[in-house]
């Protein structure tokens, strides 16, 4: 559940949805990183393994992998990585908005100034730890299917905001086992890109 | 002459006017769900537009910000060599573009926020790359190339993996060692689950490389380049 939940929400995440809500909340005390430092510190120490695994917890299985094989997301994920969620979305922002295919969606929020792209930072790190359960109503936007439409998102694009997630999430430490297993299965789903693609 | 009760006009006067502003309201709906559409949300009490369906920005606005968001970016030393594919960053205009996918009887239209956008275009016409699904380009406001960024699905991990492989033997060469590389340019690292991924980045003064392979899952691999002319 949880699982699936942070997935989403880092799907919801690469494309834009999060930062699509109240721009102006800020009172979740959850501050964002500042533009323009695409280094933010991150959470998650690269160097050291997740400390909250927890051994008792059946690993889930999930059939439709890539290779077919069963797999498995042995970390609680919420707790793990909960506490980088602002760090996280900070630097997809940052990253997103360097990279060619999406310097143009995000340079009229850069030109609004630091405080904008700070308030689209922390929805986007609301959205995720809503949909995490670490917080309850702290993003007020629009669903994925409502901040899709009429965006003519391609699946082209789609599968590069994919491989700047997994970027910042490698850069940020996480092992590539929790990426493939506990954050890959609902970034692939077909039925969820269909949420986001080509609406 | 005949004359309507009065009730019965009411009645459809009434009709009438909820008819009218029953269509009107499906057509303002139906339009902010459209591209042009979705700014008029922030106009709508209580619905938060997206902050990135802001108007669009003019040329020089776009090219400030650019210089804003990619100098932190920038390497300390400049490329040998601003040649990308059959292009050249910085110097290559509009109409060299329009040329080439003409020459290459290639299918090219305006892309969702760049300029251009090619698609099903073949390792022939790109001198140096694999077939790519899509080429996108960015212009500076005198027109000249300022971006190019290039994609493909594929269906197997060894096509996947020896694109980055042969894309970063070609980029050693033209900007010298990767600021960055992440894993080995190998079927096994691209194969070994979904979303793994291997990828390289140089960072000089003047340009900004990147190339990518990404397990998508499902049996399916994207591949990514892309080439940035750094402000400065």
């Amino acid at each position: 559940m949880i699982r699936n939940t942070f997935v989403a929400s880092l799907g919801a995440l690469a494309l834009f949805l999060g930062g699509c809500g109240d721009d102006t909340s800020d009172d979740t005390g959850v501050s964002g990183p500042t533009t323009g430092d695409p280094t933010v510190d991150p959470t998650v120490d690269p160097t050291e393994e997740p400390t909250t695994v927890d051994p008792t917890e059946e690993p889930t299985t999930d059939p439709d992998s890539s290779s077919g094989d069963p797999v498995a997301c042995v970390v609680d994920v919420c707790a793990t990585y909960g506490a980088a969620v602002p760090a996280v979305a900070g630097q997809i922002v940052d990253i997103a908005a360097a990279d060619p295919l999406f310097e143009a969606d995000f340079a009229p929020l850069v030109a609004e100034g630091p405080a904008a792209v700070d308030a689209f930072k922390l929805s986007l790190a609301n959205f995720i730890s809503d949909a995490y359960g670490c917080t309850e109503g702290a993003y007020t936007g629009p669903t994925m299917v409502e901040a899709h439409t009429g965006l003519a998102i391609t699946q082209a694009e789609y599968d590069a905001f994919i491989s700047i997630i997994v970027d910042v999430l490698t850069t940020n430490g996480v092992p590539e086992d929790d990426i493939s297993f506990c954050f890959a299965p609902t970034l692939v789903d077909p039925a969820f890109v269909e949420t986001i693609v080509g609406l | 002459m005949t004359t309507t009760h009065p009730i019965r006009r009411r009645v459809l006067q009434a009709a009438g006017v909820t008819s009218g502003l029953s269509i009107a309201f499906v057509a303002i709906v139906g339009f902010a769900h459209t591209e042009a559409g979705r700014p008029l949300l922030r106009y709508i009490p209580g619905m938060s537009a997206c902050p990135l369906d802001g108007p669009p920005l003019t040329a020089e606005d776009r090219m400030r910000v650019r210089e804003q968001t990619l100098g932190p970016l920038a390497g300390t030393t400049p490329a040998s060599t601003r040649t990308v594919l059959a292009f050249e960053l910085g110097t290559t205009r509009r109409h060299d573009v329009d040329a080439w996918a003409l020459a290459h009887g290639l299918a090219c239209a305006p892309g969702r926020k760049l300029a251009l956008r090619c698609t099903d275009v073949p390792a022939a016409a790109l001198g140096g790359s694999g077939d790519l699904d899509e080429v996108s380009f960015d212009f500076a406001p005198d027109d000249t190339l300022v971006a190019l960024e290039g994609s493909a699905r594929l269906a197997d991990a060894s096509s996947a993996a020896a694109f980055v492989a042969r894309r970063d033997a070609s980029l050693r060469t033209s900007m010298g060692e990767p600021t960055t590389a992440r894993g080995e340019a190998t079927a096994a690292a691209v194969a070994r689950g979904p979303l793994s991924q291997v990828s390289r980045e140089f960072r000089r003064s003047d340009v900004r490389a990147q190339v990518v392979a990404t397990n998508l899952g499902h049996g399916r691999f994207g591949v990514r380049e892309f080439h940035q002319l750094l402000p400065g």
